[in-house]
């Protein structure tokens, strides 16, 4: 049930001028993310993590969440421009929205994906606004066994879905466990691979690591290959729509948007597939399904409802369990823990006030977006022809200086640029990143939960699985995990 | 070396690699304290531990199998045309990407030694030049973001640098 109270209360809060200034500067900066190709919305957040140490909890969310939309819906301007997804996500309006730009209806087809996807993410707040309070208060049941085996099944789902392979999910999901065990011990203080260093005594600094494991890898293979873009055509000045045309647009807007926000809710990578999805299953309803692919309005308008809406719906998950529905939903995790705030069930009961505002900003996000978008439009197609050789960089030397900001100390750059190779190898060889950094975030919670569940049950492992809640979630993760290879199995047989 | 070989010998040394450390990080939690019994029971510092090492190795061990099992062939990933394209690096890009690297590390000695605000122009005009920038208005723009980056960190946050 929705609090009016607090919400009334957030909506307050959003209108200082340095929450509503990190609106605005989250959007721009998350347009311009998107616009960039090879850069998005995990690593734009993780670049902003260290400036969100100075800021309240209100004003980080606000600007970090204007950055992942503002990323998410950037990725569609280079997409149209130049048939260059700025993201993954925007890859399913390229051929549409590229086919359109060049017979010489750009603008139509920019305004369309920026109405589009604000749309898209207003459907999906009203979903998060609904739906995250519900989740939170049957969360209120949850012991510490019941918080062990969500950590699990969180750190086991997103290594699923991550990478190439199960087995290297899980290993790089355990291997973020396994960091956090340096340091002190949470439970009964003592001291744990430190090796004799005093700087691992608090163990390792969470932003260096990511910022490492997300930004130095992507610059590295930037490198790899000094691609040159041609230059894009200047894009005409964008008129405001005629909103009438927008109308015919309604039933793929909508159902887009609710195939977008259910996606995100799954953990994963909710953009691209619902994106894909959305668009598929536009083609399929749409009347003349042979223009798909050379400049169908309803391919761009489908494809960037969905998009966003996934950002929506990756935030139940999120904020209400602790589990995150996206690779960017992982990164804000961490600005969670910089609040000082537990991810969980319990963040709603701890935070509630912070958690409606997340809600009310999301609104206010995508007006903004509306509003940047529009603007940015004519001069950001006129970014992406900054080269990547000035780019890498400038990103290199901002992801060094967030890294001993937040660590307060040079260990944290060494952190950075150990993490920054290790991350590039691994990426090189198919082990994924993003369930390294989720079981970071969640390996102390799980470890806490875990030893003080075997302190209540006298060292029983049974309590897991006697109680409903805990041996329910423990079931579903194994479902998870083992249905793909063995529908996988089953259906080679048959062929 | 095609991309398939190329690929298993770089899994097989990571898992390797990760093995060893498990076994040293297993032998290292034998130095821990050792638990104390109160009333329920402690399992004590070692023993959380050891089981995500035991995790750890277990899931290494399946990989390295899988890798030394798996026969030359089309890689089998959702985008192998991608994933090709990842492996098939020749020896200039990787040495670009090892003296970026080396870069980066050298950068963190400077910034130790001499401090951020001369080590982050050499560190920036360095990258810059190896990555093929020869045009000078950039290389001082760019030499120019480090400095700039000192003063908007102090008088916009109050952190030092």
């Amino acid at each position: 049930m929705v609090d009016l109270g607090i919400l009334a209360d957030a909506f307050a809060q959003l209108w200082t001028v340095t929450n509503f200034l990190m609106v605005v500067i989250g959007v721009g900066i998350g347009i311009l993310m998107g616009v960039l190709p090879g850069l998005g919305a995990p690593l734009g957040i993780a670049l902003a993590l260290p400036f969100t140490f100075y800021l309240t909890a209100e004003a980080s969310f606000s600007l970090l969440l204007g950055i992942y939309n503002g990323a998410t819906y950037g990725g569609s301007i280079s997409a149209v421009v130049l048939g260059i997804p700025g993201t993954a996500s925007a890859a399913a309006m390229v051929a549409d929205g590229h086919a359109m730009f060049r017979k010489g209806r750009g603008d139509r087809a920019l305004i369309l994906s920026l109405v589009a996807s604000v749309f898209g993410g207003i459907v999906s707040t009203i979903f998060l606004t609904l739906l995250a309070p519900l989740l939170a208060s049957f969360a209120l049941r949850f012991g510490p066994p019941e918080y062990f085996a969500l950590g699990l099944f969180g750190v086991s789902v997103v290594g699923l879905v991550a990478g190439e392979s199960l087995v290297k999910g899980l290993l790089m999901g355990a291997l973020g466990i396994l960091l956090t065990t340096i340091g002190i011990d949470p439970v009964n203080g003592n001291i744990r691979y430190t090796f004799g260093s005093i700087n691992l005594y608090s163990g390792i600094p969470l932003i260096p690591l990511l910022v490492g494991l997300f930004a130095l890898p992507e610059m590295f293979e930037k490198s790899e290959r000094l691609i040159r873009r041609d230059i894009a055509d200047k894009v005409a000045k964008v008129r405001l729509p005629n909103f009438l045309s927008l109308w015919r647009h309604r039933f793929t807007l909508m159902r887009s948007a609710i195939i977008g926000t259910i996606i995100g809710i799954v953990p994963g990578e909710g953009g691209a597939i619902g994106a894909f999805v959305s668009y598929g299953e536009a083609k399929r309803a749409s009347r003349y399904p042979e223009r798909f692919g050379t400049g169908a309005e309803e391919g761009v308008v489908a494809a960037e409802a969905s998009n966003n809406a996934t950002v929506g719906g990756a935030l139940v998950p999120t904020l209400t369990l602790g589990i995150p529905g996206s690779p960017a939903a992982a990164v804000l995790l961490g600005a969670l823990l910089i609040q000082g705030l537990e991810p969980g069930p319990r963040l709603m009961i701890d935070a509630p006030n912070l958690i409606y505002y997340i809600f009310v900003s999301m609104f206010a996000i995508n007006v903004v977006m509306l509003v940047l978008g529009w603007l940015a439009i004519s001069w950001a197609a006129q970014l992406v022809r900054v080269p990547d050789q000035i780019l890498t960089p400038i990103v290199l030397l901002l992801a060094f200086v967030g890294a001993y900001a937040t660590a307060g100390t040079t260990f944290g750059i060494l952190i950075l640029v150990i993490a920054g190779l290790a991350g590039y190898i691994m990426r090189k060889f198919g082990f994924p990143i993003v369930p390294i950094v989720l079981g970071f975030v969640l390996g102390q919670m799980i470890e806490k939960s875990f030893r003080h569940s075997l302190t209540l049950s006298d060292g029983n492992l049974s309590i897991f699985f006697t109680r409903p809640i805990s041996a329910s979630i423990l079931a579903l993760m194994v479902i998870a995990l083992f249905a793909p290879p063995i529908y996988g199995w089953w259906k080679r047989r048959r062929t | 070396m095609d991309t398939t070989r190329r690929k298993r010998i770089g899994t097989a040394s990571i898992c390797t690699i990760l093995l060893v450390g498990c076994a040293v990080l297993y032998f290292q939690t034998y130095t821990f304290p050792e638990p104390m019994a109160l009333f329920g029971s402690d399992y004590g510092s070692a023993f959380f531990p050891r089981i995500m090492l035991i995790v750890v190795a277990a899931c290494t061990v399946v990989i390295l199998i899988q890798s030394i099992l798996q026969t030359s062939g089309p890689v089998t990933t959702a985008n192998p045309e991608q994933e090709i394209a990842s492996l098939a690096l020749g020896r200039n890009e990787l040495a670009r990407v090892g003296i970026m690297w080396v870069a980066c590390l050298l950068f963190y000695m400077l910034w130790v030694a001499v401090g951020y605000v001369i080590a982050s122009p050499i560190f920036i005009v360095a990258i810059a030049l190896l990555l093929g920038v020869r045009n000078v208005f950039w290389l001082v723009f760019l030499a120019a973001t480090g400095p700039l980056l000192s003063l908007l960190f102090w008088y916009a946050l109050r952190v030092s640098l």
